[in-house]
């Protein structure tokens, strides 16, 4: 990850150069993953709410994240999982989860969307994902990270 | 192929205007990708410099574009196909970000972007 982190930009400013949209007034939608949030570690509250800090668009907003099954994996069944998980690795995915909620959370203080979260995953295990996805909304209103995201966050299915 | 309507290029060989007249055989083409392997900092030669695209396609679905470098081949674009109209763009690592959204400043509805994008710095 340190390798990848060289690349990784903390100027908000450049960003804002890079990614401003404020022209764009049809705008309905924004779209990034999970695992880009993850990676990217602290640096992508600010990237993200320094892009969001530019949408002028008065159009309601929506917010889509998507999971693949890596992101999910934990909280799959087991006949997926194919395996035990360990349990300081469930207790460090419950961590890299909260930490993508306070992600959210911080951006929507910068500007109000409707959260999706959605599911990434092949045909076969995408209703376990989907069921995956509602455990981790559930983790994250009892572990309170949810309670700061006024907004319900939506979940649904990539299409295909 | 008067009836493509979608078309994904990996690693693209040839100058701006040898893929900007390849785009412009598909007169209905309205998602493009275009994926490079690796970064490489843009380079043109001259081949192909007389060429002119066949048709406009609409261009006005998806595009996506990672590890792009070749700015020039969107200004082509925009100059050749009349501007851009594309709804959706999926960008990751690529060059001409502020470009691509003046140009579709009226069309654009969805942008898909990555935190882990080094887009922002300023040496590229």
């Amino acid at each position: 990850m340190s390798e990848l982190k060289l690349y990784f930009t903390e100027s908000h400013e450049a960003v804002r150069r890079a990614f401003d949209l404020s022209r764009n007034s049809s705008l309905r939608t924004l779209e990034t993953t999970a695992t880009s949030i993850t990676t990217a570690g602290d640096i992508a509250s600010g990237f993200l709410k320094t892009v969001l800090s530019t949408v002028a668009s008065s159009l309601p907003l929506e917010l889509i994240t998507d999971y693949d099954i890596c992101e999910v994996y934990c909280y799959m069944p087991t006949y997926v999982r194919l395996g035990a998980i360990e349990p300081n690795k469930r207790a460090a995915d419950t961590l890299i989860q909260q930490a993508r909620f306070k992600v959210f959370s911080e951006m929507y203080a910068v500007r109000q969307f409707r959260l999706v979260l959605r599911v990434d995953i092949s045909d076969s295990f995408v209703q376990d994902g989907v069921r995956a996805l509602e455990c981790i909304v559930e983790e994250g209103r009892i572990d309170g990270e949810l309670y700061h995201l006024p907004c319900e966050p939506v979940i649904q299915q990539f299409p295909r | 192929m008067p009836t493509l309507r979608s078309l994904v290029l990996w690693d693209p060989i040839g100058s701006s205007r040898q893929i900007l007249y390849f785009i412009g055989l598909f007169s209905n083409l309205q998602d493009l990708k275009i994926r490079y392997i690796t970064l490489e900092e843009e380079w043109e030669g001259t081949s192909g410099a007389g060429l002119i695209p066949l048709s406009v396609p609409p261009l006005c679905g998806r595009l996506v574009l990672a590890r792009f470098t070749k700015e020039k081949l969107v200004k082509d674009m925009i100059t050749f196909f009349g501007g851009l109209r594309f709804r959706y763009m999926d960008l990751f690592r690529v060059k001409c970000v502020p470009l691509l959204l003046r140009a579709c400043a009226d069309t654009l509805e969805g942008l898909r972007l990555y935190p882990t994008d080094p887009y922002g710095e300023e040496s590229f």
